[in-house]
Formats: structure tokens, sequence, C-alpha cells
């Protein structure tokens, strides 16, 4: 495969991630170039920015960040030995009324802190990225905003 | 036996029934209840809705009112109010933390328990049923 024909594959599969993700940049073909100049640009900016900072835009899309579930079973086998309705480490056992409520809440809303970390880490990965590939393609010429 | 007595009849029978079934929610039998559906309510966020098995209620809760205890399968919980009228139970007490209400009604037997602490409130409905 020539290096051109992987430019463009590059860059078609970099404009799949925009599809996907609201925070590309636009980019505008200031000096005039062509489409295939600028697929060809884009192409290299993403190879110059993969490079740099070490991310993959189009990898990060195609592994979303992996869901926290406090599902019941698995909760329910950690919890009930230990943490149970807030009393963690006290060997109070499982409520008479109050079940595994509270450890479960509490495994819920750890779930829910660790999808929105991981959210948040992909977005500064994604933002990061999206840095370089600016730089570079101001560099050549582009208009990026 | 004409109709209308079938009717009367069936009227007593009836009455027989639903007198036998209020007497099984009048305070004094012990009574197995099932939640079937839990909400989580904490401040900021919606409830959530679940199953009594998402939520981590208990699938029964045994309420001994002679013993003034609700029965589980690890601890008792102790209950510390009983207040009885004509159409609800309500049967109050604490339990790891957490101070707790059930609310039974005496004609059908369905259930209505929240739970409190200071993060926030589980509601659970369900039925009873006197074994």
């Amino acid at each position: 495969m020539s290096k051109c024909t992987r430019m463009v594959i590059a860059a078609s599969a970099l404009s799949l991630v925009a599809l996907a993700d609201a925070q590309q940049p636009i980019i505008y073909p200031a000096q005039g170039q062509s489409p295939q100049q600028q697929s060809m640009d884009e192409g290299q900016c993403y190879q110059w920015a993969k490079q740099t900072t070490g991310i993959d835009p189009v990898a990060l899309a195609a592994t979303p960040p992996q869901q926290q579930q406090a599902s019941g079973g698995a909760v329910v086998g950690g919890v009930a030995k230990g943490a149970i309705a807030g009393n963690a480490g006290k060997g109070a056992g499982i409520g008479a009324v109050v079940g595994l409520m509270g450890g479960m809440r509490q495994s819920r809303t750890q779930a829910a802190e660790a999808n929105q970390q991981a959210q948040s880490s992909r977005q500064q990965q994604l933002a990061t990225y999206y840095r370089a590939q600016s730089a570079c393609l101001q560099g050549r010429g582009y208009t990026v905003n | 036996m004409t109709i209308s007595v079938r009717i009367g009849i069936a009227a007593l029978g009836l009455g027989a029934a639903c007198n036998s079934m209020a007497a099984d929610f009048d305070g004094t039998k012990l009574l197995i209840c099932a939640p079937v559906e839990a909400v989580d309510c904490t401040p900021g966020k919606p409830c959530e809705v679940g199953t009594p098995e998402q939520i981590g209620a208990p699938p029964f809760i045994r309420i001994d009112f002679g013993k003034k205890v609700v029965v589980g399968t690890q601890r008792n919980s102790p209950i510390t109010s009983i207040e009885k009228n004509e159409s609800q139970l309500l049967v109050q007490g604490t339990e790891l933390g957490y101070g707790w209400a059930i609310a039974i009604d005496r004609q059908g037997g369905r259930m209505s328990a929240t739970l409190t602490d200071r993060e926030g409130v589980f509601v659970l409905f369900g039925e009873c049923t006197s074994p």
C-alpha cells in the first residue's frame, strides 16, 4: 500500500471519528488547497499528532469507555461479607428490612463516578490530540477552529 | 334454588372471605411481605426505579407482631412502633442507621415501605400475606 493511500485511509478514518465527536475541529483550506491535498495533509497531520501525543483518536473511538455496572449478583456477593448498608466492616449482616440497599447504593454511586471519570479522561485525550492536529494543520496553511 | 338465594349465598361467601383476609392483617398474625418494586432517591438526581434485587432490598420481609420484630436471614430488626387503624397497619423501626416505616393495607395486604438516612430514601412497594 502506497504512503498516499495510507494517508487517505487515515483521513477517512478520522472523518468517521469526527462524525461521532463534536470536539473535532473544523478545517478550512485558507490557501486554496485542493480536497486531495487537504486529505493528504490531514492524513499526515493525523500520523504526526498521533506520534507526538501518543493518542490515536481512531482507536479511542473504537473502544468507548467500559461502563462500570453495579449489577445485583456481583455486588451482593462482594458486599454481603463486609460493607452492608453503610456499616462497612462492622459485620452487621444483611438487614432484615434494609437488606443490602445501602451497600448497593454505594456501589452504584462509585460505578457512576468511575464512568464519569473515564468519559472525562477520554475527552481530555481527544482535546490533547486535536490541539496537536490543529498545530500541524495551521503550519500547513489551514485555518482551524 | 332461586337466583336471589344464590346471590345471597355468594355475597355471604364473599363477605366471609373478605373478613378472613382482613383478619390476616389485623396486626396479630405473622406477615410475609414481598417487595415488588424498589426506588432509590438521593438529592440532586432522578430517583432510580428497579426490581428489589437491583436496588438491594430483601426478597422477603417477615413481620412478627407477637415478638415485635422483623425477622431477617442474618439479623432481626426490632419494631419500635405499631399503629393500627381501620385501613392500615403502620410499623416502624430503625436498622443499620436507617429509619424505616412499613404501611400495610388491612384489606388486601398491599405494602408501602420507606427507609431513610442522611443520604436519601428507599421506597419499596409490594404485597403481604399471612403464611
